[in-house]
């Protein structure tokens, strides 16, 4: 894909990033990221080392 | 997760709205799961959306029956219903994502979430859809774009067909990923990728 970037001039493309405090928070609130902000109980690691969602 | 897993975890997402006139216009987006019935999507490819499908991993579209009635009474390819179960965003877009489910699924398989930093230079990817682009939308997005690079198009962003396309990140501003990369309209809603985890969309 570059070699068409390159020929036709540049173009940039944007992406929402999950580091974007809002959407992390989004995503932990249905357990799809980890929150970093909050502390993992021993029950919901078990969970997480056998695969449960 | 490798970008062929991944692959086998994004899905076409067939939207229907209603325009001013009431009659029903289907668009589509991309999709990708990340749990067992649950996708993730951007916002603003289900926003204003009354019916919402989501199709196999790796079906083309070129071949559906794009109207309304070939929708419901079921086209070529397994499609299921889902709901739109949040969503979240932004004027700017610097915020848009939207989590959808899907009733009677089961998966064995979807793409972990990550929010780690990626350095500038990196490489990532995004599998998706590519939509039918317009000439009109190319001309925009390369000023030396002629007739004869159409063709070059549609080879390299195949509308309808599930594609993987990749760039090198230039910079991470206000948590917006911006990269060198082709995208079209129909990547909405695609996984962002490295290595080996989604970390945008």
């Amino acid at each position: 894909m570059g070699d068409f970037e390159d020929a036709k001039g540049v173009s940039f493309r944007s992406a929402v990033s999950f580091m974007n405090p809002d959407v992390k928070r989004f995503l932990a609130k249905r357990s799809l990221i980890s929150d970093p902000g909050k502390k993992t109980t021993w029950l919901e690691r078990v969970f997480r080392k056998e695969g449960s969602t | 997760m490798t970008t062929s897993n991944a692959a086998d975890c994004t899905s076409l997402l067939s939207v229907e709205r209603r325009n001013r006139e009431g009659e029903t216009i289907t668009s589509f987006g991309t999709a990708f799961w990340v749990g067992r019935n649950t996708l993730v999507t951007a916002a603003h490819v289900v926003d204003k959306s009354v019916a919402r499908y989501v199709y196999a991993a790796g079906i083309a579209f070129h071949n559906l029956d794009n109207s309304l009635p070939g929708l419901t009474q079921g086209p070529r390819g397994s499609h299921s219903p889902c709901k739109i179960v949040d969503r979240l965003s932004s004027s700017d877009f610097s915020v848009d994502i939207a989590i959808l489910s899907v009733s009677g699924m089961n998966l064995k398989h979807w793409l972990p979430l990550t929010a780690m930093d990626i350095p500038d230079g990196e490489i990532i990817e995004i599998v998706g859809y590519p939509g039918f682009h317009k000439d009109a939308w190319l001309g925009r997005k390369y000023p030396n774009f002629d007739d004869d690079d159409e063709e070059t198009a549609k080879k390299l962003l195949p509308a309808g067909n599930l594609t993987v396309t990749k760039g090198q990140v230039v910079s991470t501003q206000n948590s917006v990923i911006l990269s060198r990369m082709s995208t079209c309209p129909g990547f909405s809603g695609s996984p962002v990728l490295y290595k080996g985890k989604v970390c945008g969309i």
